[in-house]
């Protein structure tokens, strides 16, 4: 979903064109917030993949045996458990603000500028081509 | 000043404020250390999408549907989570005779069928002795 053009040469479909950013972020403001940030989950045993073994395919009755089979990927083969101990884990996924925050009070010492975002001098972002070839500018 | 980059070109980090922020592994693990946690492992995170609906409001970001990340939501209380651990059941009564509404299928390869759907309470007392359903509300 997240791409950028480093390359000469892309150009956009027809009739592609951004989103309004401005109305989106006003349903995005007024979405509700989770009233709390972690939920603890565990122990537990998860399983983990599913029996579809890829002999099973060359064999002339197996192979027809098709009800409550369940299918898949040649790598999620057999199914198989692991255990999991008690543990709190974040509703949300890590966001570009809370990165943001944590990058410009202290966190650029620890981690690289993210590839994602782009370092903007005034109004003329550098070092990208666009898709579309519009800068949004704040 | 710091944008974020998408396929329209950079926008401004208060667009992108609470989108899902991308980065390598090792600049995000580092991150959940100094906040004073770890990544999950992979059967952990599992355990988390096997039992709670993770995604967006009005079903996931997949196919499309946006061309840009979008905000994580969560559902109000009001709002319940039925989860059928099979899929015998008829999407277009689920549709019409109940009032609900359908957000999601999920197909994953070798899970579970799931059908979630959302829905609002009140409008399902009638129905629920027949459902027999997993009942959570979420967060």
């Amino acid at each position: 979903m997240l791409l950028q053009c480093g390359c000469a040469g892309t150009i956009p479909p027809p009739d592609f064109t951004p989103p309004n950013w401005v109305s989106l972020s006003r349903i995005w403001d007024a979405a509700p917030k989770p009233h709390c940030l972690t939920v603890t989950l565990g122990p537990a045993t998860v399983s983990l993949g599913h029996d579809d073994f890829e002999a099973d395919d060359s064999d002339p009755v197996k192979s027809l045996q098709v009800d409550g089979h369940e299918f898949g990927w040649d790598n999620e083969s057999p199914q198989r458990f692991a255990h999991v101990d008690k543990f709190n884990i974040e509703w949300r996924p890590v966001t570009n603000g809370q990165f943001y925050d944590f990058y410009i009070s202290g966190g650029q010492e620890k981690v690289k500028f993210p590839a994602s975002w782009v370092k903007c001098q005034g109004k003329t972002c550098v070092c990208l081509k666009f898709l579309l070839g519009a800068v949004l500018k704040s | 000043m710091i944008q974020v980059r998408t396929v329209y070109g950079p926008v401004p980090m208060k667009t992108a404020w609470d989108w899902p922020v991308l980065l390598s592994y090792n600049d995000v693990s580092t991150y959940a250390i100094v906040k004073g946690g770890r990544l999950p492992t992979d059967p952990e995170l599992r355990l988390f999408y096997d039992r709670f609906e993770s995604g967006y409001e009005g079903g996931a970001n997949w196919g499309f549907r946006n061309w840009h990340p979008i905000p994580y939501v969560c559902f109000s209380v009001h709002r319940i989570r039925y989860i059928f651990t099979k899929h015998p059941l008829d999407l277009r009564q689920a549709g019409s005779g109940m009032g609900a509404v359908v957000i999601m299928a999920g197909f994953g390869s070798g899970r579970p069928q799931y059908l979630i759907v959302m829905t609002v309470l009140s409008r399902l007392n009638s129905t629920l002795g027949t459902l027999k359903l997993n009942r959570q509300s979420y967060c």
